[in-house]
């Protein structure tokens, strides 16, 4: 009888639930049933997943666990996993790739399950011109020709930065694997000779990003602009190229670019915290069941171009190399000391050097709590935040800082030139001007903007080759000085250099946003965050 | 015949007792209709096919269970086992790894068995061949010659330095790409037999791991990637045979798709540590249940029963080389505190 009783009941139950079912989660016929959890997976995430939130929502339908992506920088996401910190937010993790995770000494334990759902590899991308011209349709160069001709001034690309963003980081990696040539995965050792041939890879580079998503808008407002500082390509992931090709926004598409010699490719692990309850563990199997079934897999690669994760599945034809070429994969560093010292000599010794200006709201509303948090947020970068994170966004070695404080008139400029070597003394220096802002006064915010543009023209004169930003930092409106229509009017007679404002206080939020707008800047929450947790965020921008 | 009436008997009893216990413990409705009751393993990699198998699933709730198994490194699972009915990792030292760290309910299980091998293709085997790193021996067996490899890897033998190589002209070391040995137990049971092949000399060792760089933690990931990639991924990948035999049979062979056995072999016993009363139960239904066992069988692992095997393996037919019917000349399956030591020295000498 009770049997009975709940076999009817259960009868009733999938009545009800067959009549209200959305449309869209009648699992393939070939596939077998989804699996079931309930409740939510909150999921610390690289933000280039946002794009599979479509999937998402239809994975909702299907297995009634809701995943909610929290996005989240590479480094900051180890650190947070490693910490354990992690683990009190959230029940998975899912970044580009596992590997440097891996390397830290008990992050095993920090982790479960994992389950890998696309694949793609950071490869180049040229518009097709460019690309013609250098003659690499027909023929595909190593990293170590790509290196070469990025040095010549041949093509120009962007990359984001190696510490703020897998893609940067996996392509930093595969150019360094290529020119060691020793067939194995990369030592410390083998960095420092690396140096001039890297530093050539490097002097390509003229766009520069925290973000990949970041990356390809600012690629493809440059690419519409048709300005004279033109971007040719991209070094990043073969799904982002494809996506900017399928997006229609690029007046020339972009020739995919293999590299003949390999590539380190991102694999995209969904991987479950340690020590979370069984419900979070079967709403995780019912999660990642549904992302690996082979439909599924095949609107992944539709909608965001990234390869799928399992294997039989036919590739659609804009994927290559074209006509079946071999794209090996590049070792990735096996031991941490070797990627963060990679990681370290791409800021102090590799990239471009930065032109950093920040300008200072020093205003009396900016006492108290506002000012020792600014003193924090810039002593943090001189190398006193010796977290992970922080270690890597330090003010590196052949950079330019400049400090222009405001209240009512723009303050004095002081400039502080990091030498190549031994540049604590100059730290320290930039430490000991934090440490001694002192407030008061009114808001001259464009007036103080003018003052940085200035500045990054004059420096430029002798010394051009540099990626140049101003930071903006206020937490008022204006109250002195010009305002936001005689800056916009002057905006197209500035240097093409990007403002990155600092939305803080009382801040004039959509004032702050006009601004990074006009410069092709953009702004950062430091309402909700911190200010060093900005500052530092900032850092892969710079 | 005479016993079999008190069998029937004791199993109307047990019978009834399951269904009893089933009510106590709110068992849930199984898809067949029967009651089933739902565990969870925590399990090797290669193996979650075998629990995904929707044979396998309802083999399991006729006899009233439902498993969801976790996919996990065998050496991973030693701080994973928590909640957890039963551990299943690769080995008999991974399982005493596991016992020691975990609170067993009952005595480990051998389930099943599956050599060490490596899923490679064709034209690399015949590569390896010219290079004198493999051979066909007399049962048509392809075999990687371990002590060659390692010495090839001492002097730093790329791709680009065999003779007439155009089928990968890679300029990357000729390695076996494994996992990570401090994860996963094909890679700890591969460091085992290097161990051995080079009588203890863990620096050429661990220059085969180390010069991979950062690998997966689990087996079937790099075995996943050689379905997907072919040699992009890597030419030669270590895998449990049962894998590749699994493919084989269940999706065929593609691409030149082979395999060669390492010289020497190791068999690794795929062992269940139980962690709670049902655990003990599953364990010994999954070792001897018929009808498990064949399906064992058919994902490509050896049973005790090797009538079972044969069926499955007959129907292998990898280019020009065959599949060993024993696994003759094995290194035994290390004992947990030879292998335990080896690889505490082994991470040291990776560090």
């Amino acid at each position: 009888m009770r049997r009975l009783g709940v076999a009817a009941l259960a009868g009733v139950l999938l009545l009800g639930a067959c009549t209200s079912k959305p449309k869209g989660s009648e699992p393939a016929a070939s596939e077998g049933p989804f699996l079931k959890g309930s409740g939510t997976l909150r999921v610390l995430a690289g933000s280039e997943l946002a794009d599979l939130q479509p999937i998402l929502d239809k994975a909702r339908q299907a297995t009634g666990v809701e995943v909610k992506l929290q996005a989240t920088g590479t480094l900051d996401g180890v650190e947070n996993v490693v910490s354990g910190n992690a683990a009190k937010s959230y029940d998975a993790i899912w970044f580009a790739s596992n590997r440097y995770l891996q390397l830290h000494p008990g992050a095993g334990d920090k982790i479960g399950t994992a389950t890998k759902v696309a694949t793609s590899p950071v490869v180049l991308g040229l518009r097709e011109s460019v690309a013609k011209q250098l003659g690499w349709v027909e023929h595909r160069p190593t990293w170590s020709e790509i290196a070469v001709a990025a040095g010549e001034h041949k093509f120009t690309y962007g990359m984001t930065n190696p510490a703020s963003s897998n893609s940067g980081f996996s392509a930093l990696v595969g150019v360094a694997a290529a020119l060691s040539g020793t067939g194995a995965a990369l030592g410390t050792e083998q960095i420092a000779p690396l140096t001039p041939r890297l530093r050539a890879f490097f002097a390509g580079q003229n766009l520069t990003a925290g973000s990949s998503g970041w990356l390809a808008d600012a690629f493809t407002k440059n690419a519409v602009e048709k300005n004279d500082h033109a971007v040719d390509g991209l070094v990043n992931y073969e799904s982002v190229i494809l996506s900017l090709n399928a997006s229609g926004k690029l007046p020339e598409k972009l020739s995919v670019v293999y590299p003949s010699d390999g590539a380190v490719t991102a694999d995209y692990p969904l991987t479950l915290l340690a020590g979370v309850p069984e419900q979070t563990k079967t709403n995780y199997a019912a999660i990642a069941d549904y992302l690996r079934r082979p439909s599924v897999q095949q609107e992944i690669m539709a909608r965001t171009w990234r390869r799928p994760a399992v294997p039989n599945l036919a590739l659609a034809p804009e994927f290559g190399p074209k006509g079946g070429g071999s794209l090996p994969e590049l070792p990735f560093p096996g031991k941490l000391e070797a990627a963060n010292a990679l990681i370290g000599a791409f800021g102090d010794d590799l990239r471009k050097p930065a032109r950093t200006i920040y300008v200072l709201d020093l205003s009396g509303s900016m006492k108290g709590e506002r000012i020792e948090g600014l003193k924090n947020a810039l002593i943090g970068l001189t190398g006193a935040d010796t977290s992970l994170s922080g270690q890597f966004s330090r003010f590196n070695g052949r950079e330019q800082v400049l400090m222009i404080p405001f209240s009512t008139k723009p303050g004095q400029v002081s400039r502080f030139d990091v030498p190549e070597d031994n540049f604590q003394p100059t730290l320290d220096q930039i430490r000991g001007y934090a440490a001694g802002l002192k407030v008061s006064g009114d808001t001259a915010i464009y007036d103080a903007l003018f003052t940085a543009y200035d500045q990054a023209a004059a420096l430029a004169k002798d010394d051009p080759d540099r990626f140049t930003s101003i930071v903006l930092l206020t937490d008022g409106e204006v109250t002195a000085g010009s305002r936001l229509d005689a800056f916009r009017s002057r905006v197209p007679q500035l240097a093409k250099v990007p403002v990155f404002t600092i939305l803080f206080g009382e801040g004039n939020v959509a004032e702050m946003q006009q601004i990074a707008d006009l410069t092709g800047g953009r702004t950062f929450d430091a309402r909700t965050a911190s200010l060093p947790a900005a500052f530092k965020e900032i850092r892969g921008y710079q | 015949m005479k016993r079999t009436g008190p069998l029937i008997v004791l199993a109307l009893v047990l019978v009834v007792a399951g269904a009893v216990a089933g009510h106590l413990l709110g068992r849930g409705e199984g898809p067949g209709g029967g009651d089933v009751k739902q565990l969870t393993a925590i399990v090797g990699s290669e193996k979650k096919p075998f629990f995904d198998d929707p044979a396998v699933k309802a083999a399991l709730a006729r006899h009233g269970w439902a498993v969801r198994a976790d996919a996990s490194g065998s050496r991973q699972m030693v701080t994973r086992t928590t909640g957890y009915d039963f551990a299943f990792p690769s080995s008999k030292a991974a399982a005493e790894e596991v016992r020691r760290h975990a609170d067993p309910k009952g005595e480990n299980v051998v389930v099943f068995s599956s050599p060490l091998a490596v899923a490679t293709f064709q034209p690399i085997v015949d590569l390896l061949g010219s290079a004198k790193l493999a051979q066909r021996d007399s049962a048509q067996v392809w075999r990687l010659d371990l002590k060659a490899l390692v010495d090839a890897n001492r002097r730093n033998l790329k791709w680009t330095d065999i003779p007439g190589n155009t089928t990968r002209p890679v300029a990357q070391n000729v390695l076996v790409a494994t996992t990570r040995p401090e994860d996963s137990n094909s890679a700890a049971m591969f460091a085992a037999l290097l161990d051995k092949v080079t009588g203890g000399d863990l620096g050429a060792v661990a220059k085969l791991f180390t010069d991979q760089g950062a690998v997966d933690t689990t087996s079937e990931e790099p075995f996943e990637s050689y379905l997907r990639r072919g040699t992009d991924f890597a030419p030669m990948v270590l895998i449990y045979e049962a894998q590749f035999v699994d493919h084989a049979v269940n999706q065929g062979l593609a691409n030149g798709q082979t395999v060669l056995y390492p010289t020497p072999t190791l068999m690794c016993e795929h062992t269940i540590v139980p962690l709670s009363a049902d655990g003990v139960t599953v364990a010994k239904l999954l070792a001897s249940d018929q009808e498990l066992q064949r399906l064992a069988a058919k994902h490509g692992f050896r049973t005790a029963d090797s009538t079972l095997t044969a069926p499955v393996f007959a129907k292998v037919r990898p280019g020009d080389a065959a599949l060993p019917d024993s696994i003759a000349g094995a290194v035994p399956d290390p004992d947990y505190d030879t292998q335990h030591s080896l690889l505490a020295r082994l991470e040291e000498k990776m560090a």
